[in-house]
């Protein structure tokens, strides 16, 4: 430690030490350290602001801090491969996985965000496995005009955030929705709000969609530690005696790694659950999304449920 | 192991010699830790040559060290604002504690320094963060800074 420390005893011992340096002079080992403290666009940033510090931010530890911790996991089941494989170190691994990352047959897509490295992964409507779903008397794919284009969604995007991601934002956006999302869970950074963004369509199987209504529910992850997605997530709906689409809920996934909160039909449709966030898009609907500034805006089909009453 | 009152010596580059109370500098250093805990430290005449701190820098570590020893227990508010004045100084003597910080081990001392600077560089630009850094030379060659530059405008 410090053995690079270059100026100050090179002079002999003097009244006044050497003139004190700027920070180009820092070691290395000391500004890979600073860098642990910054986010991954700023570590980008300083990368142009000397040698040294562009030296640091290609540090493994510092990326190493950035990933998720099951990266090793992700790496393989995305990749195939191992996190050695990547001639940039985690650096490489953090970037490959910024990028949008398409697995299970272009059904799931998995990415970090990459501004504060957290997981983020998108589940379509066809990579969901509803109990039921291949009984083509109650579930019908449709495709939307979007995803007709992409038979996967390929536009979704950052909505209305500043650079700045804050909870604040999400808080506030949370107030006026109104509905049960507003909890102080929003404002602890383990926490962020997703909406589970879907708009069922509602209609007797001899007419056109009569209703659309959007619904909601609290979601979140009841375990700690980041699930790993798998090929196995299945949404299990159930139904009530009286069988209408307002009274079907979710009420948990398989693996245990969330549970709904229960929320009557018609509410405003959110969930909120612990990264990652998995988007479960049914349906999507523009107006609807504008009103609520959602962030992620993703277009698809869905499945339409028949109602046989 | 000595008893809470026991003064170790430490001597900055200016042979200027301060004397401290054991326990402020073992539970802050790691390195005097280890040197007090593997008895290479004499009491009646050893002084730990700290060559790479000035006089100056070393009385900051020391104020810093003496405070979070016997104020420990006061509320997180108060801690923080002395902390904050703590290292009101300019980006030079910014260096020197992270330097003497890094030196000493100071882990406490060392994320402080490095969450201030995180604070101070906080959405600037480049050229910015050179000048509050005091950064005089970045070390690209006159091609690569202008490719930087070129690269990334939105930085500068």
């Amino acid at each position: 430690m410090g053995i690079s420390f270059s100026s100050s005893h090179s002079s002999p011992p003097s009244p006044s030490p050497s003139p004190s340096c700027g920070m180009d002079e820092l070691p290395e080992s000391c500004v890979a350290l600073i860098m642990e403290y910054l986010d991954p666009p700023q570590i980008c940033k300083l990368a142009t602001l000397t040698r040294t510090f562009r030296a640091a931010s290609s540090a493994d530890f510092v990326w190493e801090s950035k990933l998720p911790s099951n990266y090793h996991v992700l790496v393989r089941q995305i990749f195939n491969g191992l996190p050695t494989d990547f001639k940039n170190g985690k650096r490489g691994i953090y970037s490959a996985l910024c990028r949008t990352n398409t697995f299970d047959g272009g059904t799931k897509k998995l990415w970090l965000d990459k501004n504060i490295g957290k997981l983020c992964m998108c589940i379509a409507a066809k990579g969901l496995s509803i109990t039921g779903i291949s009984d083509r008397r109650y579930w019908n794919y449709i495709p939307t005009e979007e995803s007709r284009r992409n038979e996967f969604f390929d536009d979704f995007y950052v909505f209305e955030l500043t650079e700045n991601l804050n909870f604040y934002h999400l808080a506030k956006h949370k107030r006026e929705w109104g509905s049960r999302l507003r909890t102080e869970k929003l404002e602890l950074r383990d926490y962020f709000a997703s909406y589970f963004k879907s708009k069922v369509l509602l209609g007797r199987k001899d007419s056109v969609p009569s209703h659309t209504f959007s619904k909601s529910g609290g979601l979140k992850w009841t375990e700690s530690g980041v699930p790993i997605p798998s090929r196995n997530i299945q949404l299990v709906l159930q139904t009530t005696s009286r069988a209408t689409l307002q009274e079907i809920w979710p009420t948990g996934l398989q693996h245990g790694t969330c549970s709904w909160l229960g929320c009557k039909a018609c509410k405003v449709p959110a969930m909120y659950f612990r990264w990652p966030v998995c988007f479960i898009p049914v349906f999507s609907e523009r107006t609807w999304q504008m009103e609520l500034l959602p962030w992620w805006q993703f277009c698809c089909g869905g499945w339409k449920y028949i109602n046989k009453n | 192991m000595g008893s809470p009152l026991k003064k170790i010596m430490l001597c900055s580059s200016e042979k200027e010699i301060f004397s401290v109370e054991e326990q402020v500098m073992v539970q802050h250093s790691v390195i005097i830790n280890n040197m007090i805990e593997d008895g290479s430290y004499n009491y009646e005449e050893s002084k730990i040559p700290l060559d790479c701190v000035d006089s100056k820098t070393l009385k900051k570590v020391i104020d810093y060290c003496t405070y979070h020893t016997h104020h420990h227990n006061d509320n997180q508010e108060d801690l923080e604002a002395w902390d904050a004045q703590f290292l009101n100084v300019d980006s030079n003597g910014l260096y020197d504690l992270l330097m003497a910080a890094n030196y000493l081990e100071i882990r406490n001392l060392l994320d402080l320094i490095y969450r201030t600077i995180k604070n101070m560089i906080k959405g600037k630009k480049i050229d910015e963060i050179r000048r509050i850094l005091n950064i005089k030379d970045h070390g690209f060659t006159p091609e690569e800074e202008e490719q930087n530059r070129k690269e990334y405008p939105h930085f500068y």
